[in-house]
């Protein structure tokens, strides 16, 4: 209720209606309108009672928008009232037309009375005067009070201030990903009533805005008061981001933006691109062992800062990169940039890696899903039979070329007829097995850069077998009946390789023999000692039975690292003089044959 | 090693005993890995060869020269020089040589193995032992100082009395010395000029040389040393993309091989006699090859035990290279 004091003060502010005015429409001893008649205003809820001189308070309002209330003047007495006129003045009050209305016992007339406050600084009190008369009585005025709480809306957003009317955007500016940034909101009541305020809420539809210290509500804002509270802005995407604050029934479209580089990636294979986030999976096609699926991807800065990139990398062993740009790489907003991933997988199933670009990480995955079955394998170079101390060499090739890279190890074994291995058999690369690789589309086997590698074929009888296995990576693709190639090195006679003069002295000399015997059997030993011409010395032969002593060699240890080789001293005792002998042939005997002959001339 | 012994008369066999095995594997030789510093036997005959276990010595030489009589001569690691024998025992036995002083500049054999010429070029005197691999009562002391030119290459008498020394100055002057000890003085007499001789061998038992002129690209036999002297160029290289620097002879063949530490190159000479030779161009399967000789007469080392495999040259026959794989369990 407004006392007559503060009455007396509106109408000066308004100088509306003079002050004995007023007196006239209160101290009327012909018309008792608190008696006759009735006065209640809504706002749209239950109906409120006022008597003259009284409040009407109406409902929040804000600059620029419009609150109404209904105003009830009901007739109550048993005699007609009229409503001459019905005014509100100058100022962000309206009164609907209303004159001359009648107003007969039990019947009553509505106003509608608008508020519209179209500036902050305008004036929000008013004035309902209502000129009525009952009868012929003369006229008396009734007169109301017309309040309302107006807010304004004022955002401080480092250390300047904007004033904001409801449905009006707030920009809170922009800053970092993950760093905030706050705006302090103020809301002033500059209406003439309090503010009763229910709801103040931020939705963010980006996330980022938050009221980290929201006032307690429902809390009442009295006429020149303030409400603060803090926006606060944490960016969690770069870009724009929005939110709705919502104070009462007025809402801000409040904005800010989020600064800093954002990866994006997107992978084309197999014809079909792809958008992938960041964690996400990379899928390959099916793909055959050996054979190769290849990736376009491409990253693009769609931020707003630049992007850098220290690193690129492919991992678990079937991705591999190509084509990376120059790393570090700078990439400016908008840009982009892209490099492949191969996908080659080296076994069957399933197989996974990470393509990895500076600090983020993406699943790779592809199926290797079978392989190509080898071609006819045929062996060249390679004679069926071999002679002993020989190093002669074995190529392999395919009947038809294989679509994809091979590699394939040769093992050679062999079978002893003496039931004693030879550690000479070997390859040139050293051991009895070597590896190899057929490039793909062709037919080839490359041993490193060669097309054929050597082999020792040793010095016992027996058969050397080569049996290659073959592979697409890790899938070994040999046949059941892998391919073979056997070579039989023959058993023959004995073999002289050299008949040294050893030591001498004046009536002996000393015989090296060395030769080797396939069989491992050597039974007797033939010396034809030659004389010097001129002397009286005659041709002699000397057979020494040699199967034990050869027999006992080929039984140790040592003699098995020599296959069948051997020297052989022979020492020779001489009744006479050392220099009647011109030269001694050799030959040596076993269970097959005789070997051929050799001279040591001694001269 | 116990020998089969065989006893007979001039007239008639008396008797034959055997006894004992008398045999053991064949050696083809020994070779020095100068990564390792270890010294490896070839064990096998060629075709049919792996390469052994190492030589047991405590520790590994900075340099080896392996005689064809079975021993090495040795420069450790801190420059001492010594003889390492027994060399397919559990225990060789070291020798060491009282030389002049450590790390000699050039260590070289004699044709048989059995004499060494060490060479210092800060003192400008040549060592030289003989006798080996028996430890040496002494030695004889060269003083080539006054030799005009750098010393290349020398090669010292089976006996060793005396040394021949290819050298050469800048400016293309250059000859084959006969440097001999003279008690009181060392006289140096040249055998022949030469423009760059860069490899002197003997041949014929010593009694004759031969020396390789790089500068000129031919090899010169250089008959009776000893004597009158004199010398004939006997083949000339002149087709070889690169000037030749690399010469071996043995006594045990009448090959002489030449060749170019530049590439694959070998031109086997036969030296039929002093003066018919024939010259055939053999491929190599190895660049810059060592050509040193082996135990067995007819085997050289081509290239080996590193970087690359051992390979080996084999001219009792036709001349043929073959790969020597090492040892591996089968």
């Amino acid at each position: 209720m407004v006392s007559l004091a503060q009455l007396f003060a509106i109408f000066k502010a308004f100088r509306w209606i003079p002050a004995t005015f007023i007196l006239v429409g209160v101290c009327s001893g012909q018309t008792n309108l608190t008696t006759d008649l009735r006065f209640q205003y809504s706002a749209g809820g239950s109906a409120t009672t006022v008597a003259p001189v009284g409040t009407v308070a109406f409902p929040l309002a804000a600059i620029g928008k419009s609150t109404s209330v209904q105003f009830t003047i009901q007739n109550i007495s048993t005699s007609n009232y009229l409503l001459q006129d019905a005014s509100v003045g100058q100022g962000a009050y309206v009164a609907n037309a209303t004159q001359n209305t009648n107003i007969p016992p039990g019947g009553s007339v509505i106003i509608t009375l608008t508020f519209s406050p179209a500036a902050v600084n305008a004036g929000t009190n008013g004035i309902l005067n209502l000129s009525l008369r009952r009868g012929t009585d003369p006229s008396v005025n009734a007169l109301f009070v017309l309040a309302a709480p107006v807010l304004v809306y004022e955002f401080t957003l480092d250390n300047t201030t904007t004033t904001y009317i409801g449905g009006q955007a707030i920009a809170i500016g922009s800053t970092p990903l993950g760093q905030a940034r706050t705006g302090l909101m103020n809301i002033r009541n500059i209406g003439s009533a309090t503010a009763q305020l229910t709801a103040i809420s931020v939705v963010s539809v980006d996330a980022g805005f938050r009221l980290p210290s929201p006032p307690p509500l429902p809390q009442g804002v009295a006429s020149q008061q303030t409400l603060a509270f803090t926006v606060e802005f944490v960016p969690q995407d770069v870009g724009v981001a929005t939110a709705q604050l919502r104070v009462e029934n007025e809402l801000f479209l409040v904005s800010g933006t989020g600064l800093g580089s954002k990866l994006s990636l997107a992978v084309e294979v197999g014809g079909i691109s792809t958008n992938i986030a960041a964690g996400a999976t990379i899928e390959f096609p099916n793909t055959i062992v050996g054979a190769e699926q290849k990736a376009t991807v491409t990253i693009s800065n769609t931020g707003n800062q630049t992007l850098a990139i220290s690193n690129i990398a492919a991992s678990g062993g079937n991705f591999f990169t190509q084509g990376l740009p120059p790393l570090p790489l700078q990439l400016q907003p908008g840009e982009n940039v892209s490099f492949f991933v191969r996908f080659l997988p080296d076994t069957l199933g399933v197989l996974t890696g990470n393509l990895l670009i500076s600090g983020r990480t993406y699943v790779l995955r592809g199926s290797g899903s079978g392989v190509v079955p080898l071609p006819n394998v045929l062996f060249g170079d390679v004679p069926n039979q071999v002679g002993s101390a020989q190093q002669p060499s074995i190529s392999m090739k395919l009947e038809q070329p294989y679509p994809y890279n091979l590699q394939g190890t040769l093992v050679l074994s062999f079978t002893s007829d003496s039931f004693v291995d030879d550690p000479s058999i070997q390859f040139s690369s050293s051991g009895r097995s070597v590896t190899f690789q057929i490039p793909a589309n062709t037919t080839t086997v490359l041993f490193g850069q060669a097309t054929k590698i050597q082999f020792q074929t040793g010095t016992v009888a027996g058969i050397i077998t080569f049996t290659p296995s073959f592979s697409v990576q890790k899938v070994d693709i040999t046949p059941g009946s892998p391919p073979t190639k056997s070579v039989t090195l023959l058993a023959g006679p004995p073999q002289l390789q050299l008949v040294q003069l050893g030591a001498q002295t004046a009536n002996s000399f000393e015989l090296l023999i060395t030769g080797y015997a396939s069989t491992r059997q050597i039974s007797e030993i033939r010396l034809e000692i030659a004389p010097t011409a001129g002397t009286t010395t005659k041709a002699q032969s000397l057979v020494i039975s040699a199967g034990t002593a050869f027999g006992n060699w080929y039984q140790t240890s040592v003699s098995r690292q020599f296959g069948s080789q051997f020297t052989a001293s022979v020492t020779l005792l001489l009744a006479g003089k050392l220099t009647d002998i011109q030269s001694v042939s050799t030959t040596l005997t076993n269970n097959v044959g005789v070997s051929s002959t050799v001279v040591t001339n001694l001269r | 090693m116990k020998s089969l012994i065989g006893l007979l008369g001039l007239c008639a066999v008396l008797s034959l005993n055997v006894q004992g095995s008398g045999l053991r594997g064949p050696l083809s030789g020994y070779v020095f890995n100068d990564t390792t510093g270890q010294i490896l036997p070839i064990q096998g005959i060629p075709g049919a060869a792996i390469l052994g276990n190492p030589v047991n010595v405590p520790t590994p030489f900075q340099r080896a020269v392996i005689s064809p009589l079975g021993f090495a001569v040795t420069i450790s690691t801190t420059g001492e020089v010594a003889i390492l024998s027994r060399l397919d025992s559990d225990e060789p036995l070291v020798t060491p040589l009282d030389t002049l002083a450590p790390n000699p500049d050039i260590l070289t054999l004699s044709q048989n193995g059995s004499a060494v010429a060490l060479f210092w070029k800060a003192l400008g005197k040549v060592q030289l032992f003989s006798g080996l691999p028996a430890p040496p009562s002494g030695s004889k002391t060269l003083d080539v100082q006054y030799l005009s030119g750098e010393v290349a290459a020398l090669a010292p008498d089976n006996s060793g009395s005396y040394v021949l020394a290819a050298s050469a100055d800048s400016e293309g002057h250059g000859g084959v010395y006969r440097i001999e000890d003279q008690r009181t003085w060392t006289s140096i007499v040249m055998v022949t000029p030469a423009i760059q001789p860069v490899a002197v061998t003997f041949v014929h038992g010593g009694r004759d040389a031969l020396a390789l002129d790089r500068g000129s690209n031919e090899l010169i036999f250089l008959p009776e040393v000893l004597g009158s002297g004199g010398s004939r160029v006997i083949a000339t290289f002149s087709d070889a993309p690169d000037p030749v620097d690399r010469l071996t002879a043995s006594d045990a063949t009448d090959y002489v091989l030449v060749g170019s530490s530049k590439n694959e190159r070998l031109f086997v000479v036969a030296l039929r006699d002093e003066y018919s030779t024939s010259t055939e161009l053999l491929e190599l399967p190895i660049t810059n090859p060592l050509l040193t000789r082996l135990s067995a007469p007819h085997l050289y080392l081509l290239a080996g035990p590193s970087p690359g495999p051992v390979q080996i040259l084999d001219v009792s026959r036709t001349p043929q290279s073959f790969f020597v794989p090492p040892a591996v369990a089968p």
